[in-house]
């Protein structure tokens, strides 16, 4: 048990941060072509995190507007999240190939921050090397406009969670007292239990 | 609004380079085709429109999105006093 705690708090932690952070560095300003939706004016954003507020990211408008949108990595949250990125996306990027891209869920931010959730019908898509982002709707349809993410990032950030999971729901969390990833009623713990 | 009416195989150009076209007409059900520059996103109004008021209310101003998350991952740390430890990647 103490060995599935550790690799889930080091193995998935590790995995997340690999996913994500070292692909971009903190203040790399991207240009979105078309904004993002609703906010198409907005052409350069800057990608931001800080040590204390991981796992979020913050996607900043430069111009013209005071805007910021926080963000997460969707695989964090929902890590079965495949994303469908057709070869007219690609070309909109830029890339060559879908497994250059980068995802970032945008969060929306509730009082109740057990409440927040990210949007997987839309996540925002960066072309890394060029710098150039969109907000695609890569669907499968069945992914929401608000996936809860409150329980999903407790394992991996344990002491620092937005709420504590419900452990008991799978047997083998609920042994080792630690959740590595619960989202929408399954547990994506090591032993691939569904809860 | 502009109104146009088109048959089935007959086509729309707007801008001079996106082509819409009436592919085919079945009961109440249109079925169109779109050719455009790749610059050029298209999406079911609906779709849109529900993306567009999802990022509207994620939208922050200044630094409310960061206080919040501070907030929010300090509220349950087991000690309130404890500041995140960033973690090694």
């Amino acid at each position: 048990m103490r060995a599935i705690e550790d690799k889930t708090r080091e193995g998935e932690t590790g995995t997340c941060h690999r996913r994500l952070l070292p692909a971009i560095n903190p203040g790399d300003v991207f240009f979105f072509p078309e904004g993002v939706t609703g906010f198409e004016h907005i052409r350069g954003l800057s990608v931001n995190w800080g040590d204390d507020t991981q796992p979020f990211l913050f996607l900043k408008a430069l111009i013209p507007e005071d805007l910021t949108f926080a963000c997460i990595d969707p695989f964090l949250v929902c890590p079965d999240f495949e994303p469908t990125i057709v070869g007219s996306d690609l070309k909109r990027l830029g890339l060559t190939h879908s497994n250059q891209a980068v995802f970032l869920g945008i969060v929306t931010l509730h009082e109740d921050p057990a409440l927040a959730t990210v949007n997987l019908r839309a996540p925002v898509v960066l072309n890394r090397r060029r710098r150039i982002g969109r907000q695609l709707a890569c669907g499968p349809a069945i992914y929401p406009l608000k996936y809860p993410i409150g329980h999903a990032v407790c394992g991996a950030y344990a002491g620092h969670a937005l709420r504590k999971p419900p452990i008991e729901e799978c047997a083998n969390c609920s042994a080792s007292g630690v959740c590595s990833f619960y989202a929408d009623g399954a547990c994506y713990c090591d032993t691939g239990k569904e809860g | 609004m502009l109104v146009l009416t088109r048959k089935s195989e007959e086509s729309v150009i707007l801008g001079g380079n996106i082509e819409v076209k009436v592919l085919s007409v079945r009961g109440d059900q249109v079925s169109l085709g779109f050719a455009a520059p790749n610059s050029i996103s298209i999406y079911r109004k609906e779709v849109y429109e529900a993306i567009q008021e999802e990022n509207r209310q994620a939208a922050t101003r200044g630094d409310d999105a960061v206080k919040a998350i501070r907030k929010a991952l300090r509220r349950n740390g087991d000690d309130p006093d404890a500041s995140a430890e960033p973690r090694a990647s």
